[in-house]
């Protein structure tokens, strides 16, 4: 703590990002009741917001702005029709309201409205999950090519022992890629579930399931790094994931 | 100077019109701030993490959430892109440290190649922002060494003031002297036109 309890020595620091989460939360309880420290803050601060001009601009891709604007105007599509259909949903007398024919015309083209919007954001959901797939595609060729990125066999226990399996992790990181194969097909419903699991808590990790061949894979991210986790392991589970496993153990790898 | 300023009196909206017109879901208001921020924010992302792929993916993310959290922006607590670099530099650095790689590498203040965009939709903005950056960076090259390397350890690296005395071995005292100087000779230096 610094001297006679003021921040003062801190505060170049708090400017530039630099204290810890216990020293930023003292600095901010003590600044609205001292105008000593206060006053040092203002001196500096014009100093510290200099800083990020010292990085030479370099103009992003055009995919950078072409990516956000689609999540922007996605946005305010979703957020349009949602509202749209809450004036609907909440206009009381409805049936009487509609007896005026124009506004029967006018709520038949309001809910056409709201189909194409609703059938834009579909098209928009597509394109979403195929973005979501070169993104994935991209972590996990960044993960292949780190150097700490380590590989671990994915043991099949007795229930499916023709499964074979690899986890590639890098275990500073949250992300991991688990590749199968040799598992059997899941008939509807049914899906392979990713397990972490920290001391005796399982942390389900994300569904999937196989094709034909037995063939599946999934880019878990989990809540923290892997190396707080002892275990990985899957298991079969309805569709959507259980909150903890509820079969037995297909396969699985050890951390540590 | 840290300011925008209105040159070749070209009309222009200032930072906090537009984020007033973000907050009434104006996009058109976010897109001129990408225009006038996105590079610099690129550059700052960049600099941390020195990997395009992550940088751009942070400047988008940064982007996003103006949009998304644009009533938050209070103008009286600071200016425009001292709240947008803070939100860069933050997201850059979280990403850093879940590298959990921070090598001493070393500071390089031109370790990127200067870029003008032959297409961009205001080229003043790219003028302005480049100019702005050759100034500070001349004004960072006029501290001396320790307080500089001080104050791009914690800006940049995101090294705390406990690991920056640890990393030089000098006493934390030492360490908060330079980087006052270091912050009030910066300030002192971009002030005189
Ligand atoms: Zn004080």
């Amino acid at each position: 703590m610094p001297r006679e309890n003021h921040v003062e020595e801190w505060i170049p620091f708090y400017l530039l990002g630099g204290l810890d989460a216990y020293e930023t939360e003292m600095v901010e309880k003590h600044l609205p009741r001292c105008a000593q420290c206060r006053a040092v803050l203002e001196d500096l601060r014009g100093g510290a917001q200099a800083l990020p001009y010292a990085a030479r601009p370099i103009p992003p891709s055009p995919r950078v702005k072409r990516d956000l604007f689609n999540r922007v105007h996605a946005d305010l599509r979703a957020n349009s029709a949602a509202s749209q259909a809450r004036a609907i949903a909440t206009s009381a007398n409805w049936f009487d309201w509609l007896r005026v024919p124009s506004r029967a015309v006018a709520l038949a083209s309001l809910i056409l409205l709201v189909l194409s919007i609703a059938w834009a954001l579909s098209l928009r959901a597509q394109v979403d999950q195929l973005h979501a797939q070169v993104n994935e595609q991209r972590v996990a060729l960044t993960l292949l090519s780190k150097p700490s990125t380590v590989t671990k066999d994915f043991q099949a226990t007795a229930v499916q022992p023709n499964a074979r399996g690899q986890l590639i992790a890098d275990l500073s990181d949250h992300r991991a890629l688990l590749v199968v194969s040799g598992l059997k097909p899941l008939p509807q419903g049914r899906v392979y579930e990713a397990w972490l699991i920290k001391g005796k808590t399982p942390v389900g990790v994300g569904t999937f399931v196989v094709d034909a061949n037995g063939v599946g894979q999934i880019l878990i991210n989990a809540p923290e790094p892997l190396r707080v986790y002892q275990i990985a392991a899957l298991t079969e589970e309805p569709e959507g994931g259980s909150a903890l496993p509820t079969t037995s153990i297909l396969m699985s790898s050890q951390f540590n | 100077m840290l300011g925008r300023v209105v040159m070749m009196n070209l009309p222009e909206r200032s930072d906090e019109e537009l984020m007033s017109g973000v907050v009434r879901r104006e996009s058109a208001a976010l897109e001129i701030l990408y225009d006038r921020y996105a590079a610099s924010a690129l550059g700052v992302a960049l600099k941390i993490l020195r990997e395009r792929a992550s940088a751009e993916d942070i400047v988008q993310e940064t982007f996003w959430r103006v949009w998304k959290s644009a009533a938050t922006f209070d103008s009286r607590r600071g200016a425009f892109p001292s709240w947008l670099f803070a939100m860069t530099r933050n997201l850059a650095i979280d990403e850093l440290r879940r590298r959990a790689a921070r090598q001493a590498s070393d500071i390089d203040l031109d370790d990127a190649a200067s870029e003008i965009p032959d297409c961009a939709s205001d080229v003043m903005d790219a003028v302005w922002t480049q100019m702005q950056s050759e100034r500070v960076r001349e004004a960072i090259q006029q501290l001396s060494e320790p307080q500089r390397q001080v104050i791009l350890l914690a800006y940049f690296q995101g090294l705390t003031r406990q690991e920056i005395a640890e990393r030089l071995q000098e006493p934390a005292g030492t360490i908060h002297t330079r980087a006052r100087l270091a912050l009030q000779k910066l300030k002192t230096l971009l002030s005189g036109e």
